[in-house]
């Protein structure tokens, strides 16, 4: 036994939890099933955490774990690679996961069905980081899909499982033309390897041609679809929106965040991938825009905070891009990317508290329509919670995915905005960052107190001790995020790039303030713009478009083949 | 013959997309499988020919036809 | 309108989709030999199975024969648990926003046709029923089991394996199931050895993933490959553990779409 083999706990303890967890519900009935369910969890969501302490010093002095799984030879074996990216990535999985378990002990769907699928989820979201075999790719993909899938559908509320079918269909006919594309680019070069894949490109006298590029194009439209950028995110908001509320933190948070810096390993080191990062930054810019303007005419709570995941995805999306766009060595480009990577870990962070928060609100109120639901905080207060726990989290999300200090989402939402002064991208997501105020302000009135004194008919159902530990502690972390701001920031840049920033970035300077007052205001001018007759008809005619199965394969389609066109333009 | 397989195969498939009776589309579904597997023996795949046989004429037919008993067997007026 | 607009657009769609993947099917460049080239010189001897595509899914890339079987594993336990709430949400017969709530009668008619039970409950049947299927059946399903043992124990020598084996085991399963005369007690239907057997053979797996790092070969490393003579031992064992789980999981998932006793 090695000290190398470690990098190999985030993807066998949870495997190994969830082969305990499955004997413990076939062998064993009642309370010794509960022990050994809970043993599963812990080995699986607890222990990995001692393994990441243990690689830390190793990634930071810049060392990578590299090598074939099973000491093969490396053209025909998997190769995998374990850097910085990935301890990172992996840090930002842990967190939510093990939050979201924690909720769903209390309120959402429990049992050892649940954990065992959960746990393989989680094992899988390790596995899509480190491998660097673009087969094994696939297969992580696939296993991260259909555990997703799985636990979509796993409660009772109605349109579940049709969220979860229609995400399904998507999604396995993407992965047929991922399959496509791997199968191109083996005809061309002969290796399944992500090095060996380049290497052959480069041996060829002209680089592949055009197989090699639609194969590429393929890949990458196929992982995107994954990651709910516009045009291809029309599966999300229902299965966000639907699904039982520690799922949806763990889907909004990390499932739409690993395929993208998965893909990242791929686009570092292919011919265009530079000109598809330049093209997708700029389809994460609006997509940031108009996903805000769609959340703002939401009525459906959570259906809110999805289109709103929509949204900041495009945040990351946009840094990420431009950063590939640019190339990860260049001071600006490490600087976009550690500012993607803050951004989706913090995004990780705020949005699944959340989504638990409002989960346990409504839930509570038994009422999901934020233009009925009032007086929520009264309702939480008869429900037995002295301290406000929920109140006080929400605010502490809703705060930090608005940018205000000292918060989490200010620092990051800076670091974007710092690195892409200058272009057009920079008002896109400024005018991104009003809307977003905007329909916080929306959402934040279900807690409001009740004016027409209306009696809504609640239970009084306690709220569990797990979610207000769970909701407790990721507040917390978004306020750390905000603290500690700098040392966390050249920990991710050092990580990331291998490089320290050239200069100390001011988070607290006085422009930055002035940004977010100003930001703050014009949210609550359009806030109030909405409450206005026309614009609210307006919203509601948005609202009501109805969704079209087909048109979820037609902007897929067309989406590939635009990406196809524009890197075939840049060969 | 590989190409009769494959014309075959393009037929019974356009057959189970148009067919109103589910049951007559799961059946056409079968014998597609079959004539893949049949196709994998003549390119010399042993191994994938016994796996799409015995999964796709065998296990996969038994699990839609335990579907449309549960559900409803024709198609709906669209 | 919108009809037309939807169809054109499904037209376009279509239309660029085989524009993309066109290129693809029409490159005639040489096929690149370098892998090809390593596992015919040197297949054989590293992984210790004649037959090189067991030698390659379970020796080269075994971690992603894990990851299928995860796949498998995951979507028999998924739909069976959907399908399980599914069934007791339509007998409830609950009440969305805009449909009406079922009547007395429609609620019967679910609860008898449309319930999904899992194997060990009696359920009525509409067809007439011979004495054809048993004899058939419940005949050939030893055989057919007999079958997938062999497939999944000489995979390393002949075409085979540890899937291939395992469907074939379940399609004795089901064959075992369709057969069975009314009283007679067959426990290798009954769904909860099946669980069971699906349980431990996953939890070898992983054990049997970890031993390689316990024997210093890394993750999913061959254990025997320096200590014995016959490396291959570790690929019969694979193979076994493999064929027990994919046999019991999809033999489970048959069963209960199926029913077991249609008297």
């Amino acid at each position: 036994m090695v000290f190398e083999d470690i990098v190999f706990a985030p993807i066998l303890l949870p495997l190994l939890g969830a082969a305990l967890v499955i004997t413990a519900k076939a062998f064993l009935q009642g309370r010794p099933m509960k022990i050994l369910e809970y043993i599963g969890a812990f080995v699986g969501l607890g222990l990995p955490w001692l393994s990441f302490a243990l690689t830390l010093p190793a990634v930071t002095s810049g060392r990578v774990f590299q090598g074939v799984i099973g000491n093969w030879h490396a053209s025909v074996g998997i190769t995998y690679q374990f850097d910085g990216l990935a301890w990172l990535v992996n840090v930002l999985t842990y967190s939510v996961c093990s939050a979201a378990w924690l909720y769903s002990l209390g309120s959402g769907p429990r049992g050892p069905a649940f954990t065992s699928v959960f746990l393989i989820l989680t094992a899988s979201l390790s596995a899509t980081i480190m491998t660097s075999d673009i087969f094994n790719l696939f297969v992580c993909l696939e296993v991260v899909g259909i555990s997703s899938y799985i636990l979509v559908a796993s409660t009772d509320k109605p349109g579940a499982s049709l969220a979860s079918f229609t995400y399904l269909m998507i999604s396995a006919s993407a992965m047929v033309f991922f399959l496509l594309g791997v199968y191109g680019l083996y005809r061309v070069t002969g290796s399944l390897s992500y090095q060996g894949i380049a290497q052959g490109l480069k041996a060829l006298p002209d680089g592949g041609g055009m197989t090699a590029v639609i194969s590429l194009a393929l890949i990458i439209s196929s992982t995107v679809i994954r990651v709910a950028v516009m045009p291809f995110s029309g599966w999300l908001p229902d299965a966000h929106a639907l699904a039982p509320h520690a799922v949806s933190a763990v889907l909004s948070g990390v499932l739409i965040k690993v395929p993208l810096f998965a893909l990242s390993r791929i686009l570092l080191i292919m011919p265009v991938g530079a000109q598809a990062g330049q093209l997708l930054g700029w389809a994460g810019a609006l997509t940031a825009l108009i996903g805000v303007i769609l959340a703002l005419s939401q009525a459906d709570a959570k259906r809110l905070l999805a289109y709103h995941s929509v949204s900041q995805i495009g945040y990351v999306v946009c840094a990420w891009g431009i950063a590939l766009y640019v190339g990860i060595t260049t001071s600006k480009g490490a600087a976009l990317m550690t500012a993607a990577f803050l951004h989706a870990f913090y995004h990780a962070l705020f949005k699944g508290l959340l989504f638990l928060s409002v989960g346990t609100t409504v839930d509570r109120a038994g009422e999901r329509n934020v233009y009925r639901l009032r007086g929520a905080a009264a309702i939480l207060r008869s429900c037995g919670e002295r301290i406000p726990v929920t109140l006080l989290t929400y605010l502490a999300g809703a705060l930090a995915i608005s940018a205000v200090p000292p918060f989490n989402g200010f620092i990051s939402k800076n670091a974007i905005s710092y690195a892409l002064e200058g272009t057009p991208l920079y008002y896109l997501l400024f005018a991104a960052g009003i809307g977003t105020v905007a329909s916080f302000i929306k959402l934040s009135r279900i807690y409001w107190p009740d004016r027409s004194r209306k009696e809504i008919p609640v239970p009084a159902v306690p709220v569990p001790l797990t979610s207000k530990i769970s909701q407790g502690g990721l507040a917390l972390l978004c306020l750390g995020g905000g603290i500690l701001a700098s040392r966390i920031h050249s920990l991710v840049m050092l990580l990331l790039s291998g490089t320290r920033a050239e200069y100390l970035i001011q988070w607290y300077s006085a422009g930055a303030l002035l940004k977010t007052g100003a930001v703050i205001a014009l949210g609550t001018g359009v806030y109030l713009l909405t409450t206005t007759g026309i614009i609210a008809r307006v919203l509601k005619v948005i609202r009501e478009q109805p969704g079209d199965f087909r048109g979820l394969y037609i902007s897929f389609s067309i989406g590939t083949a635009l990406l196809a066109g524009w890197m075939l333009l840049h060969l | 013959m590989t190409i009769m397989l494959l014309v075959l195969m393009l037929g019974l498939s356009i057959f189970m997309l148009v067919s109103r009776d589910l049951l007559f589309g799961i059946i056409a579904l079968s014998a597609v499988s079959l004539l893949s597997a049949l196709l994998f023996y003549l390119q010399q795949a042993p191994d994938v020919a016994i796996t799409e046989a015995a999964v796709g004429a065998g296990v996969s037919t038994v699990v839609f036809i335990g579907i449309i008993r549960y559900t409803e067997r024709k198609d709906r007026d669209p | 309108m919108k009809q037309k607009a939807i169809n054109v657009l499904t037209i376009i769609s279509l239309a660029s989709v085989t524009l993309v993947l066109l290129p693809l099917f029409l490159e005639n460049s040489p096929w690149p030999l370098s892998a090809r080239n390593y596992l015919e010189l040197h297949g054989v001897g590293d992984s210790g199975a004649i037959n090189l595509v067991s030698a390659i899914y379970l020796g080269f890339r075994v971690f992603d024969t894990l990851g299928e079987t995860i796949v498998l594993l995951t979507a028999v336990s998924g739909t069976i648990g959907v399908l399980t709430r599914a069934g007791a949400v339509l007998a409830e017969g609950y009440d969305t926003s805009g449909t009406p709530a079922l009547t007395e009668q429609e609620k019967k008619v679910i609860m008898d046709d449309h319930t999904f039970t899992l194997a060990g409950e009696k359920r009525r049947s509409h067809a007439l029923r011979t004495h054809l299927l048993e004899v058939v059946t419940g005949v050939l399903g030893p055989v057919v089991l007999l079958f997938g043992f062999y497939l999944m124990l000489y995979g390393h020598l002949s075409p085979g394996g540890g899937f291939q084996g395992g469907v074939v085991t379940a399609s004795g399963i089901i064959f075992l199931a369709l057969g069975n005369r009314i009283g007679a007690k067959n426990p290798l239907i009954r769904a909860s050895v099946l669980d069971r057997i699906e349980a431990a053979a996953f939890l070898l797996l992983i054990l049997a993933s970890l031993s390689g790092i316990l024997m210093g070969r890394g993750f999913f490393g061959n254990p025997l490959q320096d200590v014995t003579a016959i490396p291959a031992g570790y690929i019969i064992l694979l193979n076994g553990i493999i064929g027990l789980k994919v046999g019991a999981g999809i033999g489970f998932l048959c069963i209960a779409m199926v029913g077991r006793e249609i008297s």
